[in-house]
């Protein structure tokens, strides 16, 4: 890594982690309110990926999974989006409706739109945290819920990113509820452009 | 269960690349497309096979065609596609098309205009393949589910994976010119 690189990463990229991991803190707290239950977070954590490790940690590009993508707008643009399997997916809806786990069994109307919620929920305490700490003006657009082959729903992303590079830097965070482990989602965060978060 | 051929050698093609095989085992594969494309070419006398994957319409104009692989825009993978399976052996009189791909996956409430990157990378194909002076033989586009395409270098065989509706198999050698 040469030291333009390394001040970089030392400097404004490990600032703007340190705020999402704020914000993920803060949407976590949300999430436990939303759901009866702890939800926690792991680490922050930043990477650069070209497009073809884009799937790496997460799954085959195949597998059918589910992912709840919305926009950041205002002072600071990105894209934000959970990514959990499935089953987990299911499991976040009972939970959201207050029926018995294993209730749902198929992600129709009802449970889309209440995974959409989550979304919601999560980026607004995510974004509210993030605007306390910045001082700027911070928007989800509305949630789109996918459910789709895992190459699918991440192809979105590096759609947008492609158009500006060849690259994406990614901030994870898991959350997941320690207890039952029936909530296990990974939170991205991608700047438009690392430079406004300077 | 999927049945598994032990002898088949399953090369990945990922986003931007492009993949030419000669070799009757191997099969070229673009695993879960959204709105990218997937430009399948075979020689079926030759048994020649090449696969694009590709993710945005046109290279932009101050012609920067980045770095993630040859095809990473359709407007200029196409040519070099063509052109590596010719480099490989293949005829461009016996080549046959497949296009697959060009998905909307991803669909917002309340948003009136989308922008349908999906239906821009199919019509960028088409207006490539044209200029390249070919027509396609098969083709799988649109719609609002991902893809798996695979491209048997032994047939040229196409088989396509949608995301919850099964698979369908499209027949690339004998497709007529």
């Amino acid at each position: 890594m040469d030291e333009q690189s390394v001040s970089w990463y030392n400097g404004p990229l490990s600032r703007l982690v340190l705020q999402v991991s704020a914000g993920m803190e803060n949407a976590a707290r949300g999430l436990s309110g939303m759901l009866g239950r702890t939800i926690t977070t792991g680490t922050s954590q930043a990477r650069v990926v070209r497009f073809s490790d884009l799937y790496e940690d997460i799954g085959h590009p195949e597998t059918g999974m589910v992912g709840i993508y919305l926009r950041m707008e205002g002072d600071l643009s990105g894209q934000a989006i959970l990514i959990l399997s499935v089953k987990s997916a299911l499991d976040v809806a009972d939970l959201l409706m207050e029926e018995p786990q294993g209730t749902s069994t198929e992600l129709g109307e009802l449970e889309v739109s209440a995974l959409g919620e989550v979304g919601n929920l999560t980026v607004a305490y995510f974004l509210n945290a993030m605007s306390s700490l910045t001082g700027r003006d911070l928007r989800p657009s509305p949630p789109a819920v996918m459910v789709n082959m895992l190459g699918a729903i991440l192809g979105v992303l590096a759609t947008t990113a492609g158009m500006t590079g060849d690259e994406l830097l990614i901030i994870e965070t898991v959350i997941q509820d320690p207890q039952d482990k029936l909530v296990e989602a990974h939170f991205w965060v991608l700047p438009d452009l690392i430079s406004e978060f300077e | 269960m999927e049945e598994v051929n032990v002898s088949e050698n399953v090369r990945s093609v990922s986003i931007g690349e492009i993949v030419t095989s000669d070799k009757p085992n191997e099969v070229l594969v673009a695993y879960g497309l959204g709105s990218c494309v997937a430009v399948c070419l075979y020689d079926p006398v030759a048994r020649i096979g090449g696969m694009a994957h590709a993710l945005l319409p046109e290279t932009p104009s101050n012609g920067n065609k980045g770095s993630s692989g040859p095809a990473k825009f359709v407007d200029t993978g196409v040519p070099a596609l063509v052109n590596s399976v010719l480099k490989l052996g293949a005829s461009r009189t016996r080549l046959r098309i497949g296009l697959c791909g060009g998905g909307q996956v991803l669909t917002v409430p309340g948003a009136n205009t989308q922008f349908p990157i999906g239906e821009r990378n199919v019509a960028a194909a088409e207006k490539a393949l044209k200029k390249s002076g070919m027509r396609i033989h098969v083709q799988d586009t649109g719609g609002m589910t991902g893809r798996t395409v695979r491209l048997q270098v032994v047939d040229g065989q196409v088989t396509v994976k949608t995301f919850g509706k099964g698979v369908q198999v499209l027949d690339l050698a004998s497709a007529k010119r």
